[in-house]
């Protein structure tokens, strides 16, 4: 019994001794804010380095009192040098980002064990600042800039409190508050002025977190984005009006031409051809469309989340605004958009909707040739089923006319998670199964179409999309979609078999449909908190916030820039670039000398007297009897009688107090102010 | 012959110090302002530096619009820390105490105090001062003493965490000890101080260069050594000879007797003079008890003879003897007494190696600044 107390004592005096030396909790802070960036980089850092760094933390906190030594220098040397052996072993599958990130996090948790000398802290805390920084590749929402921002503030503060000796922590910590508030203006100020580059050079993409779509379609991928919530796009239109109906709310992503008996792929003959194309000088029909004034166009922007991937995602035929668009977008001759570089960040695109043109072909021949191929591998049964349709039917619609009637009327069903079909899956979906998603409707459609021989060919994209406010559509992963386009008088039309299944899919969205049928995304149990009222309010400005987000500061680039500075300053010329380079120079000066210049306002009283100031201030506003030139005995003989006795004897208290603080030679006042300050609590509280 | 580079290393060096001297002039009393103040981002802020730009270069590669802001905010915390690192080192103000004297083997120290800055009285300044000699001593000569003698200026930094006394507003002063090592004997003026502040966030090192306006008496190392005693009477003859190793021996005091004409005057007991107007003198039991003269042959290596004359001069005053010294040119009455012990140690310590026969006149207050002169001219 006495040994337990006896050791919790010791443990308590431990505590208080590694709390007393500034440096000690400076490293404790070091180790907290690295543990948070830690938890903030669990999806690119590998497990073991995850556990290396929280290892790492445990030992060096523990190591802060005298109980516990920490490891040696050898000891950490041989862990570098297996740590570099096990990251050169997985870099090679994580990827060049990935293991960077995974290399700074090893030496930031290394060295962290190691911080003895002043350089040790400097080191840790630059490369814990760069992790930050990497962090903001992954996640860029508000919440993730606000968290990062602590995790800033944490790591000044301890960085503050080892270089400040003596001074109190909170002191420190209020400096470092001070500090950031400070500093944001000027930072918001050079991010506003200082101009957007494009990217210098080109940078490693992280594997792992290519999101979205896939340029290849086994039936069972879209499925799987169907249980992620996650925001893929948002549109914003001029108004209201030009916000196109639930039912045509078609987002084109990319066409898939190939299909090998099991997945749908892009066509590597499509790509040779477009590269030969392009090659030629040959413009694609978009940019044709581009160029015709006659046709009625609605202005949209997008603001896509990071895919990684270069394709974007367009109602069509859209053509790509490129004098405003940071990143270049191709337009390609199946009517598709290609950014130059992947998506990397939220990034804002502007198109040109063209509602009433057409998706035609430039390349009828050679669409049509690829667009007729036949897999022959497996799948007899729908082939033959083709066949026999031609023979029905004269014109191609009447075909298509056929299958769709077929979808509707033999008790298809639509469902998220149909069975397996590894085997002839087209021939057992539409004779045997008769249950599935989008894209087993659009295959099977496609590669009937084909051997009934009518070119058809698989669109990926999203279909959809809820409304944020009136002029603005959010389109999330589980919106992803797959159709058919089929080749019909020379122009490509939209066919989707789903909406013969499930019509509720494309006017009132997946979930809705779902609903319908009974079934549910497999979603968290999250999903039934967001019915409740209040969640659903919450969830609403938290979509908007985040919109907000994304559209004015991440989606903030070049065009942005240079449209905000338009509508201050009229069209841009030289002179006033250089006038407003000129004047942020200015106003970050005016910044400084407002926070630094001694103002006449400052206050440079002793803390007793402000107490003893805001005492009176106080009576004043009680009795209504003005201090002015009084003395501070008179004016107190003036207005005790018109106090209560609680109030009169606190003020009293307060004037000697003060008196003697002032006047007496000096005694030890850090109490004395203390007592004041409780003084005036108590007569603030008589006074009310 | 110096080399080459390290005549230009002291050629600029003394450059720098020249400019400093028409830019921050000696005094005993700092308070620094704009002009006495240097900053430069530390190498912790040069590497912020750079990551703020590693940052910018990666949100603009990412097109990342959050990582340019951090790199942003990196970018103006250091902007204003630059300013609060110079606001905070703006309010110091130092002050220093005539440092002591001390032997050339040991450390000394000068005092500096923390005071109130005139511009701004409330407040202090914050974090650790790290104060390093930047010459140790002002004049030329000793830096060809220590280049001769292998001796370089003191690099090492001493750290001292300022007193925070803004709130608790006591006014009791904080004294900084700064240790101070001459490895020479004789009378320095003291050199520049360097004193650096990092504080709030060691991003920038915010230095100042001060000369205080101090003298020092370095002393000479105490070595025990033969010396000749010769009694006074008995004029210059050295005719009783005697190694004197053992220095507490018996001069225990004995009696007091009528003073009588020609005694001298340090036998006279000064207390019952003051008491009652009775001139009495003391007598002591030993033979030694007669004031004698200390001296050496001026045969004996200087260096050596002064430190021997040292040492007799520390031992006779703790045995309470009166003596007085002989040597050279140098003519020290005999006395005793502490007052007596520190100027024959003074006159010791500033006796120059090199004007056996050029300073006969030179008395013992007045050596100071005429040797020194001498020694700038000798040496040129």
């Amino acid at each position: 019994m006495n040994a337990i107390s006896l050791s919790r004592f010791s443990r308590l005096t431990v505590f208080k001794r590694v709390f007393s030396q500034p440096k000690s909790v400076a490293v404790l802070m070091l180790c907290i804010a690295f543990s948070f960036i830690l938890f903030t980089l669990t999806t690119p850092l590998m497990t073991w380095v995850l556990m290396l760094g929280g290892c790492a933390v445990i030992v060096r906190t523990a190591g802060l009192s005298a109980l516990n030594s920490l490891p040696t220098s050898r000891t950490v040397n041989l862990l570098a040098i297996l740590a570099v052996f096990a990251l050169s072993w997985f870099g090679f599958s994580v990827g060049l980002l990935d293991s960077m990130i995974n290399l700074l996090t090893v030496a930031c948790a290394l060295k962290i064990m190691l911080v003895e000398k002043k350089r040790d802290f400097h080191l840790v805390i630059c490369t814990c600042l760069f992790l930050i920084g990497c962090g903001f590749i992954s996640s860029l929402s508000v919440f993730a800039w606000i968290g990062y921002t602590g995790i800033l503030a944490l790591l000044l503060s301890a960085t503050a409190i080892y270089h400040g000796a003596g001074i109190p922590k909170t002191k420190s910590i209020k400096f470092v508050t001070v500090l950031i508030v400070q500093a944001f203006p000027i930072a918001l100020l050079l991010f506003l002025l200082l101009p957007q580059l494009p990217p210098l050079w080109q940078m490693p993409m992280s594997k792992s977190t290519e999101t979205g779509l896939s340029d290849t379609v086994t039936p069972g991928d879209i499925a799987s984005l169907a249980s992620s919530s996650e925001l893929a796009f948002s549109a914003t239109f001029k108004s209201e009006e030009e916000v196109p109906d639930a039912s045509s709310r078609y987002w084109r992503a990319m066409t898939l031409e190939h299909f090998d008996g099991k997945t749908w792929s892009i066509s590597d003959k499509r790509k040779q051809a477009e590269q030969q194309l392009a090659y030629m000088g040959k413009s694609s029909p978009l940019s044709v469309l581009a160029e015709e004034d006659s046709l009625e166009v609605i202005n949209y922007e997008l603001i896509v989340e990071p895919t990684q991937q270069t394709w974007l995602f367009a109602l069509a035929p859209s053509t790509p605004n490129n004098i405003k668009n940071s990143i270049f977008v191709r337009s390609l001759f199946d009517f598709t958009l290609q950014a130059n570089n992947p998506i990397s960040s939220k990034k804002a695109f502007y198109l040109r909707y063209y509602s009433t043109a057409q998706i035609t072909s430039a390349i009828e021949n050679f669409e049509a040739q690829l667009n007729l191929q036949v897999s022959m591998n497996g799948n007899p049964r729908a082939r033959a089923w083709g066949q026999t349709l031609t023979k029905q039917y004269s014109s191609a619609q009447h075909i298509v006319n056929a299958i769709m009637r077929e979808f509707n009327q033999r008790g298809f069903q639509y469902t998220l998670s149909p069975n397996a079909m590894p085997t002839d899956p087209i021939d057992r979906f539409l004779f045997e199964e008769r249950s599935g998603f989008c894209a087993h409707y659009a295959g099977a459609m496609v590669y009937v179409l084909r051997a009934a021989g009518v070119p058809a060919r698989m669109v990926t994209g999203y279909q959809g999309g809820s409304a944020l406010n009136d002029n603005v559509l959010q389109v999330r992963q589980y919106d992803a979609h797959a159709w058919v386009e089929a080749f019909i008088d020379g122009v490509w039309t939209r066919h989707d078999p789903t909406s013969m299944v499930a019509p509720s899919r494309l006017t009132l969205g997946l979930e809705h449909a779902l609903e319908e049928l009974g079934e549910s995304r497999q979603t968290s149990i999250l999903g039934d908190l967001s019915n409740a009222a209040i969640f659903a309010t919450l969830h609403s400005w938290f979509q908007q916030l985040d919109y907000s987000w994304s559209k004015w500061v991440l989606g903030f680039d070049n065009t942005a820039q240079t449209n905000m500075l338009e509508e201050l300053l009229g069209s841009l010329t030289p002179q006033k670039m250089r006038v407003v380079f000129l004047s942020a120079i200015g106003l970050i000066g005016l910044i400084l000398t407002l926070y630094f210049l001694p103002g006449a306002s400052r206050n440079t009283l002793s803390p007793t007297h402000n107490i003893l100031l805001n005492a009176i201030k106080h009576v004043e506003v009680k009795t209504g009897k003005e201090r002015g030139v009084k003395t501070l005995s008179a004016y107190l003989a003036e207005v005790t009688p018109l106090l209560n006795e609680d109030a009169e004897k606190a003020l009293t208290l307060l004037c000697n107090q003060f008196e003697h603080e002032k006047y007496a030679p000096k005694t030890h006042d850090a109490k004395v102010y203390s007592t004041m300050k409780h003084q005036l609590k108590i007569l603030k509280n008589a006074l009310k | 012959m110096p080399r080459m580079p390290a005549s230009v290393l002291n050629y600029l060096q003394r450059r720098l110090l020249r400019w400093l001297d028409r830019r921050v002039p000696a005094s005993h009393e700092h308070h620094l302002n704009l002009n006495s103040i240097f900053i430069l981002p530390s190498g912790f802020g040069w590497s912020f530096i750079i990551l703020s730009l590693c940052l910018f270069l990666l949100g603009t590669n990412y097109q990342n619009n959050l990582m340019l802001l951090l790199s942003y905010l990196c970018l103006s915390i250091m902007l204003l820390t630059l300013f609060y690192t110079h606001q905070n080192f703006a309010r110091l103000a130092l002050k220093a105490a005539p440092p002591r004297s001390f032997h050339c083997n040991l450390q000394g120290e000068l005092q500096i105090q923390v005071i109130p800055h005139a511009a701004r009285p409330t407040k202090t300044c914050n974090g650790v001062l790290a104060i390093k000699w930047l010459n140790t001593v002002r004049s030329m000569e000793t830096a060809v003493h220590a280049s001769n003698e292998d001796t370089s200026v003191d690099q090492q930094t001493y750290s001292f965490s300022l007193n925070d006394n803004e709130v608790a507003e006591t006014k009791q002063t904080q004294t900084l000890s700064v240790p101070l090592q001459i490895p020479v004997r004789g009378r320095f003026a003291l050199g520049r101080l360097t004193i650096a502040c990092d504080f709030p966030l060691g991003l920038y090192k915010c230095w100042t260069h001060l000369d205080f306006n101090q003298q020092v008496t370095v002393y000479a190392k105490p070595q025990e050594g033969p010396v000749t005693i010769d009694k006074v009477a008995s004029s210059n003859e050295s005719d009783s000879v005697s190694q004197v190793n053992d220095l507490t021996s018996n001069e225990d005091f004995y009696a007091l007797n009528d003073y009588e004409i020609g005694q001298p005057l340090n036998r006279v007991s000064w207390k019952h003079v003051a008491r009652n107007g009775n001139w009495v003198s003391k007598s002591f039991t030993s033979f030694q008890s007669d004031s004698v003269v200390i001296s050496i042959p001026s045969s004996t290596d200087i260096e050596t003879a002064i430190s021997a004359l040292t040492y007799a001069t520390i031992s006779w005053t703790a045995a309470e003897r009166v003596f007085g010294i002989q040597y050279k040119g140098l003519n020290i009455a005999p006395d005793h007494g502490e007052m007596h012990m520190h100027e024959c140690l003074s006159a010791l310590a500033c006796l120059n190696s090199h004007s056996s026969q050029a300073s006969p006149a030179s008395n013992k207050t007045a050596s100071i600044f005429s040797i020194k002169s001498e020694s700038t001219r000798s040496m040129k």
